[in-house]
């Protein structure tokens, strides 16, 4: 049994790479990833909103799997469902299940909250419908956004106007991965008094240079899959991580 | 982009669990695995029936959006259960799909005993399959499929877990001790372990079984991971995953 330890289960909105590679490299031994896919590859709102209605179904089929700790993915997904949307399907998921449950979106505010910062940079591979509902959501929850960037067609970055033509999962998985850096880098310019950055959505590889950002910029960073490891280990009470991974955990 | 070396593509049968976790032991670096998932949990003919329908169709679909390299549909009993050959009419509905590159894992694992020169096989296993009407036909089905594909079955042992939930509880060494016990107890020497299941760790178990048994061991992962390389023009593992990689250059 590899997750002897904990089983944590994942609704991904899509089939994904990213996050299983990822996952392995943050947690300690004993720790599994279990997954689920929905099938989210164009990302607007009418696919939104087909993934919010899945997503109930995508956790009971998880707890059938009797993982410990439900992560249900995709910030877009709450932000355009509008305030509240994210503690209402964790909520839905915990008496449907029994299970914990988080949001990447929840875990990600809970994460800031107790970094104890308020300013934000944010950087995302995001077109700028998405980065306007972040934006909102992330000052619903009391924090004040300095900048926050994202894709358009104009960006004279191949990859990043590429994916403003077609925003999707494949095109977010095709990101060299040093994007999230530039993003971040870019986005740190733009906000010198931020307290800390944000690197939304689990299918670039942020993850990768939440240490690099760090110390480059003297911020602590908080990114999709990191935040929600971060939720789901509080939870369950593990308080071991790889090294590398940020001073959120620090706060475990 | 994890996967800017090939991206191969993975249907899991169930929620995806220490598959990902196993093939990125194996894999060398810049090979990412992408997975969707079917809903598998008891295995038994009337959920195969019912994954083996329009979800498979939808998560092929959905690995070919995501532009894979290859695709591999996970879970032997697919396939054992409608005997040697069934595998074909999965690669023709695969084909009006897309013209990516598809094959199940049981082929795999065939192809691969077949490359290892041997005709003896003794096998091991986690689980047990019912038919329609509640049977057990684990036995009756592998030996037949076997002697179909031209091996002479000398041994075979199951745990007899009738879901992947069970399996995902074994423990590590599970596969280990059950392959030295069927390699012990076969009336006349195997040539070589066969391994099934990717859901067990088995592939963590291969050198280990290599060394004390000296015989080639193929298991589930191992034997597709070989084969997604190979057709991807790939000749690089991490070291330890066994004789069948024989040739390839090996890091750690």
């Amino acid at each position: 049994m590899y997750g002897w330890r904990a089983r944590i289960g994942y609704i991904s909105p899509s089939a994904n790479d990213v996050v299983g590679y990822e996952f392995y490299r943050i947690v300690p031994d004993g720790v599994v990833l279990v997954s689920t896919a929905l099938s989210l590859q164009q990302i607007n709102r009418a696919t939104l909103e087909i993934a919010w209605n899945q997503m109930l179904d995508a956790a009971k089929e998880l707890a059938r799997a009797q993982v410990d700790y439900i992560v249900s993915a995709g910030d877009p997904i709450y932000t355009t469902k509008g305030p509240g949307s994210d503690s209402k399907m964790i909520q839905s998921i915990k008496e449907q299940t029994g299970l914990p449950a988080t949001t990447s979106l929840t875990s990600a505010v809970e994460a800031l909250r107790a970094l104890s910062v308020r300013k934000l940079a944010v950087a995302t591979p995001y077109p700028q419908e998405f980065c306007k509902t972040l934006k909102n959501s992330l000052e619903l929850a009391g924090f004040e956004v300095l900048y926050i960037n994202g894709i358009s067609e104009e960006l004279n970055k191949p990859w990043l106007s590429d994916l403003a033509k077609n925003f999707s999962n494949v095109e977010l998985a095709k990101l060299p991965y040093y994007i999230p850096y530039q993003m971040a880098r870019d986005a740190f310019v733009h906000a010198k008094d931020a307290e800390a950055m944000y690197l939304p959505c689990g299918r670039w590889a942020a993850t990768r240079y939440i240490e690099t950002i760090e110390n480059d910029f003297g911020v602590p960073v908080v990114t999709c899959i990191q935040s929600w490891l971060w939720a789901a280990f509080r939870t369950l009470g593990i308080k071991e991580v790889q090294q590398g991974y940020g001073k959120l955990f620090e706060c475990l | 982009m994890y996967g800017w070396r090939a991206r191969i593509g993975y249907v899991s049968p169930c929620p995806g669990e220490g598959e990902v976790l196993d093939f990125y032991q194996i894999a060398p670096s810049g090979v990412s695995l992408v997975v969707a998932t079917l809903s598998v949990q008891r295995i038994d003919q009337k959920s195969l029936s019912s994954a083996l329908s329009e979800p498979l169709d939808r998560a092929i679909r959905d690995l070919a959006e995501e532009e894979v390299d290859f695709i591999v549909l996970a879970g032997e009993p697919m396939v054992f259960l409608g005997g040697y050959g069934s595998e074909q009419h999965l690669n023709d509905r695969a084909k009006k799909i897309t013209s990516i590159p598809f094959t199940h894992n049981l082929p795999c694992a065939v192809e691969a005993l077949r490359h290892l020169g041997v005709r003896r096989v003794a096998m091991a296993m986690p689980y047990i399959v019912r038919d329609g009407e509640g049977r057990d036909v684990t036995y009756e089905r592998w030996a037949s499929y076997m002697k179909g594909a031209g091996f002479e079955l000398v041994g075979f042992k199951t745990l007899g877990q009738p879901s992947n939930r069970d399996i995902s509880y074994l423990p590590v060494y599970a596969s280990y001790r059950l392959a030295r016990e069927v390699y012990e107890e076969s009336g006349e020497r195997p040539e070589a372990i066969y391994i099934p299941c990717g859901r067990w760790p088995a592939a963590r178990n291969i050198s280990k079984l290599e060394y004390d048994l000296g015989i080639p061991v193929v298991t589930s992962i191992q034997a597709w991971a070989w084969k997604a390389l190979k057709e991807v023009n790939i000749r690089e593992v991490q070291v330890g995953f066994g004789r069948l990689f024989e040739g390839w250059s090996k890091r750690n």
